[in-house]
């Protein structure tokens, strides 16, 4: 049953993936060990990714089917049965200025599906916002999504508003989105500047590993 | 940069047509034709706000002029038209927030993607296709125009705004300036994706791909035909189609060979039928997507790339194929020097246009750097001449 659990959820057969958790819980398999096999599969899935041999159509599905599996599971499950253990903090917005969300809403998916806790504040965030909710929060990592090339002022704002509040040395800043790179990154002063939510994955691990 | 003072502005407007058609068919100019999206960057380079220029046609065309005097492009990027919102609702089926109403005067305008079209809306939609899908949705997607689907339809049955389109067409070509292309359609797939949203499509085409196949179809033949309408009224003979969702940077590659590549080819047919060349607006990384494309007729297209695609890879698979046209970036015309942007576009000359069959386009954002603009201009007019 895990080979085609695993199998079934990398291939994107999503009733199969719901069908075949249900006859496990039915034969009393343990939640853990089936979200543990899910984990493995959104892993699998993002190597895919990385290869190019997946693409955002199939994060975004693996994100809806994987949402799915954790709403089975809860209903079959103890309130704190599951794993409650996160590697990091994310907190997670898109800047003033910007209304789009499509990219920071799947960075949040696959940030969760890698073991972060997340925090969503939406998106136009101003400036005085985001100084807010970092000193409220405390997060590992500040993510800003920018797809609008106006918006790249807004980041500078951000990222010099927290400077003047003397905490921007405590969170790294990651960027993220169609409209940023390093040189955006550069001049805005953020950590890093990433194209797809993967290679954000990635670099957010790296730093909360390190 | 002295053509605007001493040459006829006729002359001009033949001798821009003639190189841009001339690349346009792989063949060699006399150098590489030269444009940019004015429209993004004038406003803020006359020092009015985006709101002035897109509300006010008088305003929009000093504008206009002044940039064309100053930067000596080879055509418009578009038709200057001033903003409709009952108008763009055609190319941008979704929720807009607007400078001045929404936004602040100086912002630009902002496409929300939402699931304005419903999982039960499919059936309507492949029944009665685009354009009455549309009008359907359109008290949910202009709430703020009031008896909405009647005024939409006035538009549509008169032409609403056509003359001053026209006027400004007649006032380009006196000060020696064509127009690059017609005002640009999204794909079927495209817009189905703004009124969907794309993680909805995305679960659509999961589960029920069937019925996104047969809509995006449907959607296809109004398409097809208000981009034929639009090439006849206008004279102009070049279509750009935006591609938005169609790369691989959105679906793989499955995805795209199956609902995507059908309609691209059926819209490229039927404008070859009418004589019009298709401008694919390729946004996103298309280097995986690019093979498909040598299914398409040669010299029949333009494809215009961003910064996603491999340009190398692009051109051992299509330069005998199609012309290509852009990639000088709103990053480098920001934050580069002129340096920088020179060096690029003799790259993409070098890469893209060593024998013709390449116009170099800016994507020039608000604050894009006039000193940037005019380096991509020379290196064009320099670099980019061939020789005879």
């Amino acid at each position: 049953m895990k080979n085609s659990l695993f199998d079934a959820f990398v291939e994107l057969r999503e009733d199969d993936t719901l069908n075949i958790i249900k006859d496990m819980l039915k034969s009393g398999e343990d939640s853990n060990y089936i979200a543990e096999i899910c984990k493995q599969a959104l892993i699998k899935i993002g190597d895919l990714f990385a290869r190019k041999e997946y693409f955002l159509s199939e994060l975004v599905m693996s994100g809806e089917i994987f949402k799915e599996v954790m709403a089975l599971l809860e209903q079959n499950m103890q309130i704190g049965d599951l794993p409650s253990k996160k590697i990091g903090k994310v907190l997670i917005g898109t800047i003033e200025g910007d209304i789009h969300d499509l990219g920071k809403n799947i960075v949040k998916n696959a940030l969760e599906g890698n073991g972060f806790e997340v925090y969503d504040i939406g998106v136009d965030v101003s400036p005085d916002v985001f100084v807010e909710k970092v000193k409220e929060i405390e997060p590992d990592i500040l993510g800003m999504s920018c797809l609008i090339s106006i918006g790249w002022d807004a980041l500078k704002d951000t990222i010099d508003a927290l400077k003047e509040a003397g905490i921007r040395d405590k969170v790294k800043i990651i960027l993220g989105g169609g409209g940023v790179d390093n040189e955006v990154a550069n001049f805005a002063g953020a950590d890093a500047a990433v194209k797809d939510a993967i290679k954000g994955v990635e670099q957010c691990k790296k730093w909360v590993s390190g | 940069m002295g053509e605007w003072i001493i040459t006829d502005p006729e002359e001009l407007y033949k001798e821009r047509v003639e190189r841009i058609e001339t690349a346009v068919e792989l063949k060699t100019p006399d150098r590489v034709p030269v444009i940019c999206t004015e429209m993004d960057f004038s406003w803020k380079y006359v020092n009015i706000s985006q709101l002035e220029y897109m509300t006010n046609n008088d305003k929009m065309m000093m504008v206009l002029e002044m940039f064309y005097k100053d930067f000596q492009t080879d055509a418009a990027y578009s038709e200057p038209a001033v903003f409709d919102p009952l108008f763009t609702v055609i190319s941008e089926p979704c929720i807009i927030k607007v400078p001045g109403r929404d936004l602040p005067d100086d912002s630009v305008f902002q496409l929300v993607e939402s699931e304005i079209m419903k999982k039960e809306d499919y059936k309507h939609a492949i029944r009665r296709g685009y354009i009455l899908t549309l009008i359907n949705l359109l008290p949910k997607l202009r709430p703020e125009i009031p008896d909405v689907q009647s005024k939409f339809n006035e538009m549509l049955q008169n032409q609403v705004g056509s003359e001053l389109i026209e006027s400004n067409r007649a006032k380009l070509r006196e000060w020696g300036i064509p127009i690059w292309h017609v005002g640009g359609m999204e794909s079927p797939f495209s817009v189905l994706c703004l009124m969907r949203s794309y993680e909805k499509l995305v679960l659509d085409i999961y589960r029920n791909r069937e019925l996104v196949k047969e809509t995006v179809k449907k959607f296809t033949q109004d398409i097809i035909r208000m981009s034929i309408g639009g090439c006849k009224s206008s004279g102009i003979n070049r279509a750009q189609i935006g591609l938005h969702r169609e790369s691989s940077s959105s679906f793989s590659l499955k995805i795209f060979e199956e609902i995507a590549l059908p309609m691209i080819k059926e819209i490229v047919d039927a404008h070859i039928k009418e004589d019009i060349i298709t401008i694919l607006h390729c946004d996103g990384d298309w280097t995986p997507n690019l093979p498909y494309l040598t299914e398409l007729p040669k010299g029949t297209c333009v494809i215009d790339l961003d910064d996603s695609t491999d340009i190398y890879q692009a051109r051992d698979i299509l330069s005998d194929r199609m012309c290509f046209s852009g990639n000088v970036m709103e990053r480098l015309l920001t934050f580069g020097t002129p340096q920088k942007v020179e060096d690029h576009c003799k790259e993409l000359i070098d890469v893209l246009g060593e024998n013709g069959g390449y116009i170099m386009k800016g994507e020039a954002p608000a604050q894009a750097k006039p000193e940037n603009i005019k380096a991509m201009i020379k290196t064009a007019k320099t670099y980019g001449v061939y020789k005879a």
